[in-house]
């Protein structure tokens, strides 16, 4: 989508466009912000099925009204471009974080129970340890990655670490775009089994039939 | 969790996590035809966040390296200053021994302070492990 220079202009048939011309001191930033959140109630119903399918349970009306409280605090960091994907992103990292924290208190609950010691009390493990884990953790991913073709490796990395688009990569390497993302489910594939390993399969161990 | 879904949580993974997907119907959808699929998607989801730690790789390692070596070369430094201590203070010892032979109350006192140096070292030296760490 082509991005315009006055945010007011991306978010068309909204009801701060009625501000256009007449601000009556409202700035840019609420514009945006009140622009959101008309796309919020109007995609009510998509976001919380997304919610849902995304194993929000009953919890899916607090989790919409976290993201409308989100929405209020937020700064706008230019226009955006897809206010709906936007929305979407937001309500997918909201229930990542979640699903993430949840485990994390597991984790910690259960090492508490076992040995009596937090290792998950960020401020008690030592830097020095923590800096161990993150290297461990890379090389687990490059190994791990090194198994890939050295043309999925380098189109992994240039989405996942430069943050290049998919269709800029497709430009770039003179493919289609629906072949950079086989090479990234492959890198995708191979990441989320490392995750697999690590973590006994999540929760899915329990609930999946 | 079967192979399949797998992939296809790879690739929803891969299309989503692109600044420019909008299909978010289309995978809610999917979502929605299993719950082991949202299982799926979330274990691809920690492996994107596993493989963000690829953005700390260090480009060229002759820094870390000569610091390493430096680190090395000190403490052996330091760990032979300790040993030639240790050493001195044995061969004290023994002259002592041997020179004061005759004089009960110097002998006494350098068994003494001997027994007391060999145990202290012996305890310590193999308490490794067991100390309090702060």
């Amino acid at each position: 989508m082509i991005r315009s220079s006055s945010p007011a202009h991306n978010i068309v048939a909204l009801p701060s466009s009625r501000y256009d011309g007449e601000t009556n001191g409202r700035t840019d930033l609420d514009m945006v912000a009140s622009g959101l959140s008309a796309v919020l109630i109007a995609q009510r119903a998509a976001l919380l099925r997304f919610l849902r399918a995304r194993g929000a349970g009953e919890d899916a009306d607090d989790i919409m009204q976290e993201l409308w409280l989100k929405l209020d605090r937020m700064e706008a960091a230019g226009p955006i471009a897809d206010p709906r994907a936007y929305l979407f992103r937001m309500a997918d990292n909201l229930m990542h974080d979640r699903v993430r924290a949840t485990l994390r208190r597991n984790n910690r609950e259960q090492a508490w129970g076992e040995t009596g010691y937090d290792p998950a009390g960020h401020d008690e493990t030592p830097s020095a340890e923590r800096a161990l884990a993150a290297r461990q953790r890379l090389h687990q991913v490059e190994r791990a990655l090194a198994t890939l073709s050295a043309r999925t490796q380098s189109i992994f990395r240039r989405f996942r670490i430069d943050g290049i688009t998919q269709s800029r990569i497709a430009q770039e390497e003179g493919i289609s775009l629906s072949a950079v993302e086989k090479h990234l489910q492959r890198a995708y594939r191979t990441v989320a089994a490392l995750v697999d390993e690590e973590e006994g399969e999540l929760p899915s161990r329990s609930r999946a039939p | 969790m079967t192979t399949d879904i797998r992939d296809q949580a790879a690739l929803w993974m891969a299309r989503a996590r692109d600044p420019r997907f909008s299909d978010w119907d289309a995978l809610t959808e999917w979502l929605e035809a299993d719950p082991a699929h949202n299982l799926a998607y979330e274990a691809a989801f920690a492996g994107h966040d596993l493989a963000g730690a690829l953005a700390s790789e260090q480009p060229a390692a002759p820094f870390a390296d000569t610091r390493v070596a430096s680190t090395w070369r000190r403490s052996r430094w330091i760990g032979g200053g300790l040993a030639g201590a240790v050493a001195a203070a044995l061969v004290a010892l023994v002259g002592l021994l041997t020179l004061a032979a005759r004089q009960l109350p110097v002998r006494a006192s350098a068994l003494i302070w001997g027994g007391w140096t060999l145990v202290t070292g012996l305890t310590f030296s193999f308490m490794s492990g067991t100390v309090h760490p702060y």
